[in-house]
């Protein structure tokens, strides 16, 4: 079944769900399941509770399946599932943990790639002060950076898992932007 | 664009600002803005390091799901009942909660004169619990 579902698209995956046929879930499941964990791991900084979390979400999108419009884009959808449930957790939570844990901590969790070494220790290495800098600000706008630029979300989708409007979005990254670069060049500037 | 008179160096960032999120600019535009880039170090330095920015987020490592992971949420998804058995169950409950309130009322007004009473009580219970439902299958309409 999942070999069979891996060519649909996510409108008649999310049908076949909704007729009984688990098959088409678990290919939604396979197809979104990296997506989903990085965005929740860039929320909340923290590999088993972005496991957890990606978990939640799917559940609560297999929950609120019968829902969603088979003409609406899947993807932002499951997005802002997946959103909501990181701001609850923050909000719940109230703690943001370092980077410190990152790949030392969690063999399991290194990122897929890599080619040439020294490439990729310079890589790493500007990805780290990004990575850095972009913890320092607020999750929101963490969050709409790493959509657009991460992910390379259209604004269209962001706008729809953040729940404004496209133009507040343009607003947010020019200003995600431009507070990145005065954290990271800033000094360099003196 | 905004219709305000801009300096030189604002007017080429803001038109670099638009070509990040537009894509591109007008051949005119992008003349003005590659005419005073030449002359102007600061915005060039800035175009280089907002570059430098979107270029590191692009090419950031992304975190591989683990099989078990995989397992652990299709495990908890097939758990859960679905979303047929868990309308039907509470279409279900419905009906025994209306049967045994109109039973109720039934045997009351049998019994006294002031079951009068209580048929109009049991009515406006049913009709609030109609209400919640409507307003329950509404909202299912508008999700998603």
């Amino acid at each position: 079944m999942r070999d069979q579902g891996v060519d649909l698209d996510d409108g008649a995956l999310v049908s076949l769900t909704l007729k009984g046929e688990g098959g088409g879930y678990e290919v939604l499941v396979r197809r979104y399941q990296k997506l989903v964990y990085n965005v929740l791991y860039e929320m909340v900084r923290n590999h088993e509770s972005a496991a957890d979390l990606t978990q939640e979400t799917f559940l609560k999108a297999f929950r609120g399946l019968s829902r969603f419009r088979p003409d609406a884009p899947f993807k932002p959808w499951l997005l802002r599932i997946a959103t909501n449930t990181g701001l609850n957790w923050m909000r719940d939570s109230k703690r943001e943990d370092s980077l410190d844990e990152m790949l030392e901590d969690n063999p399991a969790a290194e990122p897929a790639g890599g080619q040439d070494v020294e490439a990729e220790v310079c890589r790493r290495l500007s990805q780290a002060q990004l990575s850095e800098a972009l913890a320092q600000l607020p999750a929101r706008y963490r969050h709409v950076f790493v959509l657009r630029y991460q992910h390379d979300l259209p604004y269209e989708d962001i706008a729809a898992i953040i729940e404004e409007p496209v133009t507040t979005i343009k607003s947010l990254l020019h200003r995600v932007r431009e507070r990145l670069r005065k954290s990271l060049f800033g000094k360099m500037e003196l | 664009m905004n219709g305000s008179v801009d300096n030189p160096c604002d007017k080429t960032k803001r038109l670099l600002e638009l070509r990040m999120d537009e894509g591109a600019l007008a051949a005119d535009e992008m003349a003005d803005v590659e005419s005073h880039l030449k002359s102007c170090k600061p915005c060039a330095q800035w175009q280089r390091q907002m570059q430098d920015i979107v270029a590191a987020a692009r090419a950031s490592a992304q975190f591989d799901v683990s099989e078990a992971l995989t397992q652990r949420i299709l495990s908890a998804v097939e758990r859960e009942p679905s979303g047929k058995a868990a309308s039907a169950a509470q279409v279900g409950s419905m009906l025994v909660l209306l049967a045994a309130g109109a039973g109720v009322f039934v045997v009351d007004s049998i019994e006294s004169l002031s079951g009068l009473g209580s048929w109009c009580v049991g009515l406006a219970v049913m009709l609030v619990i109609q209400t919640i439902v409507a307003g329950g299958q509404a909202g299912n309409q508008a999700g998603g």
